[in-house]
């Protein structure tokens, strides 16, 4: 349960990462759609009322602009020529801020003195707007100084109160508003979905990882999609699967391990019990019995090293490196092997180039190439040859054994160098074989940092190539 | 020069053309509100003159103090003295309810918006002491500007659209005086400007130092303009009411009508009560349609 916790706990913090991330962006977005574009309209609104309002400004300015001083009589002359219903109220001054003409209806200032910054601005030669939008309405004034011929007559003061735009504004906006609230709470949930969906599939790998770990490799997880997840997850699945594999070899090979430890251990113990229980043996058959009860007690020892050899590759002990001439090494190894040759009427070629050095544990090189020339000699038919070669290739030094003997069937190549490996199991165990043979050479040339490859031969038998990496001379000149 | 203002800009613009000083009931007393005009670099749209609260001296001449205060540099950075170069307040004087003030003769030679803005700043300034209600100029013995009172000017637009504007409404004071408070009022489409206005005067006034303008009780029945004259009916009680209390009659019947004739449409108020004419209410003539009585009209109180 608390393992349970614990993942729930780490979707979470993914899911959110992703979420909240995304939502970020979306709320920078939405937060520009709804600023932005009520900026620019209102901004435009601005502009085109200063515009508006100062072409008023003009028009009435020139109209009362004139030779003679301005009255009250003469600008509500002028003033009732003029369509004034677009504005809220305008103002003209004389050049002292004397209100002379007021266009409001309910308490109109005609007769008063106008201290409006505008006018005061207006009276000193400038042309003043100001525009303000206070969410209810545009409120916009504007102040223009009545000039002719350089003397200031007074000002005009135009002051617009607009609702109508604020409130076409103030759609706009709550449209913005609308489609922002929409768009939100859909990102919202499409988020949710999606990241779910994504989180989900990490969760169900981290499970499977769980499960597999804790020693079920039979769990496999189901691909869906054809992103990165899903090769994820195959990939998965085939760690998974060479893991099984790789169980199941280990046990094959203790099982295997154990029954080659046993067979002749029961040999012998059965030869040993007739011995005891006979009556009466003559002393060939006891002879013949205890040679048997050798023989095994040999084939035990021989299974023995050979387990030991493997168990100590395996282990990854550091093994002692010098440098190795492989002629030497091949022709002492050939030597120890002349007797069997002989026995089974099989001749050895050899074509073995000088200088080819290896950096290697003697006595593992020795043993590769033994194992190698044994089965050649052991697997052949009487009248057969083996053929050794060494040379050098590159930074590589190459050593090929060859026989033309019985071969190897296809289907069996790719597994024999596989521990307690047999393809003939009645040949082999006649021969005194373990199976573990090619398993040695295969790991000794591993550990060499070399390769070994095998191959049937097209005029019958079997070739192996082994390639190590050669050992570069040190120069001795200066 | 254009600006566009936002509305916190436009809140502090407010702010800061709003008095300074906390209101207290009777602060008016004790100090006196001195206008300057603002420095163009810190002008915004309306307002050209801001006043400044300065509190008086118990036992100073409040006149001598705003004379004083006028002349002055301005401690704010934002204001500047009212008083062109070259141009000095020699003294002033209260006489009666009005201040004189003497210039120097410089003063003489200034015209255009900054004598305007001078004489109307004296004037303020000079009708925010109490008891003062109109402002005269003079260089020597000649004068120059008098009776210039603090209504004749207009600090601000009044007209914020179609539906509100400030009007004036009038309201008795304690020295017996009607002095105006500016008040928006909204203009629905029901109901007339004159009842509206009407309506707003009834409610009573914001400032603690001035009185009701209808004895409680006085229900305003109707309210009808015909060619300039302004009909307005009230409730029985009002009559009673000036009987008990003759010497504010005069007063509650102005407050009315001083109210109602600064509107354009009326030129005259004709009261009624429950609709017929009455000869007199108290010690007033109500039997004819009355005009503005600029006698009885003090200063206005400023916000």
């Amino acid at each position: 349960m608390k393992k349970l916790a614990n993942l729930r706990a780490f979707t979470n913090s993914v899911q959110l990462k992703f979420a909240l991330t995304f939502m970020a962006l979306i709320i920078l977005l939405l937060a520009m759609l709804n600023t932005y574009p009520t900026i620019v309209s209102r901004d435009l609104v601005f502009a085109s009322k200063e515009k508006s309002l100062q072409s008023q400004a003009g028009v009435m300015s020139s109209a009362l602009s004139g030779p003679e001083a301005l009255t009250s009589e003469t600008v509500r002359e002028v003033m009732g020529l003029l369509d004034l219903r677009s504005l809220t109220r305008v103002i003209v001054t004389g050049p002292e801020g004397l209100i002379l003409y007021d266009s409001s209806r309910l308490d109109p200032a005609a007769g008063r003195y106008a201290l409006f910054s505008e006018i005061y601005r207006a009276l000193s030669g400038e042309v003043v707007c100001y525009s303000v939008y206070d969410g209810k309405a545009f409120k916009t004034s504007e102040a223009m100084p009545i000039k002719n011929d350089g003397v200031t007559l007074g000002a005009v003061y135009l002051y617009e109160y607009d609702s109508s735009q604020a409130s076409l504004i103030n759609g706009i906006q709550d449209n913005l508003r609308r489609i922002t609230t929409l768009t939100a709470t859909a990102a919202l949930i499409l988020l949710f979905i999606f990241s779910r969906a994504l989180t989900l599939r990490i969760t169900e790998l981290v499970k499977a990882t769980k499960i597999v770990s804790e020693g079920d490799y039979n769990y496999r997880i189901e691909i869906s999609g054809h992103d990165e997840l899903s090769d994820l997850g195959e990939e998965f699945n085939s760690l998974t699967q060479r893991l099984k594999d790789t169980e199941e070899l280990r046990r094959r090979f203790v099982s295997d391990a154990s029954h080659e430890l046993k067979t002749p251990l029961a040999s012998i113990r059965l030869l040993a019990d007739s011995i005891v229980n006979a009556d009466s043996m003559d002393m060939d058959t006891m002879r013949e019995f205890v040679t048997d009860i050798g023989n095994e007690a040999e084939r035990l020892q021989r299974t023995t090293e050979k387990l030991l050899s493997l168990s100590r590759m395996d282990s990854g002990t550091q093994i002692s490196r010098g440098r190795l001439e492989l002629k030497q090494v091949v022709k002492k190894t050939l030597h120890l092997l002349s007797p069997l040759a002989e026995d089974r009427q099989i001749s050895i070629n050899t074509e073995l180039s000088d200088g080819c050095c290896i950096l290697g544990n003697e006595d593992l090189v020795y043993r590769i190439i033994f194992n190698l020339a044994e089965n050649g000699i052991k697997y052949n038919m009487p009248g057969g040859t083996v053929t050794i070669r060494l040379y050098s290739e590159d930074e590589s030094v190459k050593l090929i054994v060859e026989d033309g003997g019985i071969g190897i069937p296809d289907d069996d190549l790719p597994h024999i160098f596989s521990r307690f490996y047999r393809v003939d199991k009645a040949r082999s165990r006649e021969a005194g074989g373990s199976g573990l043979g090619l398993s040695i050479v295969y790991d000794a040339v591993r550990l060499h940092s070399g390769t070994v490859d095998v191959e049937k031969r097209s005029e019958g038998g079997t070739r192996f190539t082994v390639c190590f990496p050669s050992f570069a001379e040190s120069k001795e000149e200066t | 020069m254009k600006k566009h203002l936002l509305i916190p800009v436009l809140c502090l613009a407010l702010l800061f053309t709003a008095c300074s000083g906390t209101r207290t009931s009777g602060s008016h007393h004790d100090s006196i509100r001195v206008y300057r005009p603002i420095k163009s670099d810190y002008q915004t749209s309306d307002e050209l003159v801001e006043c400044t609260l300065i509190p008086t001296t118990e036992g100073t001449d409040p006149v001598q103090g705003a004379a004083y205060a006028l002349s002055a540099t301005p401690e704010e950075d934002r204001l500047s003295s009212p008083l062109p170069a070259g141009i000095r307040i020699i003294s002033a004087e209260k006489d009666g309810s009005e201040v004189k003030v003497y210039l120097s003769t410089s003063y003489s030679l200034l015209s255009g918006m900054k004598k305007t803005v001078l004489d109307y700043c004296i004037t303020l300034t000079m009708c925010s002491i109490d008891g003062v209600d109109s402002v005269s100029t003079y260089v020597g013995n000649e004068v120059f500007e008098s009776g210039m009172r603090a209504e004749d000017v207009l600090l601000k637009n009044t007209v914020e659209s179609a539906q509100s504007a400030e009007i004036r409404l009038y309201f008795p004071s304690a020295e017996g005086k009607l002095r105006c408070e500016y008040r928006s009022i909204s203009l629905e489409d029901e109901s007339s400007p004159e009842r509206a206005a009407a309506d707003a005067l009834t409610a009573g006034p914001e400032s603690p130092e001035l009185y009701p303008a209808l004895p409680a009780g006085t229900v305003l029945l109707s309210v009808y303009t015909q060619d300039g004259v302004c009909f307005v009916s009230l409730s029985e009680s009002f009559v009673s009411a000036c009987e008990e209390q003759p010497e504010l009659s005069s007063l509650w019947v102005y407050s009315l009508v001083n109210t109602l004739c600064s509107l354009s449409a009326v030129n005259s108020v004709q009261l009624l009560i429950e609709g017929k004419t009455v000869d007199t209410v108290g010690k007033c003539d109500i039997s004819r349609p009355l005009g503005k009585n600029e006698k009885l009209t003090g200063s206005p109180v400023m916000a």
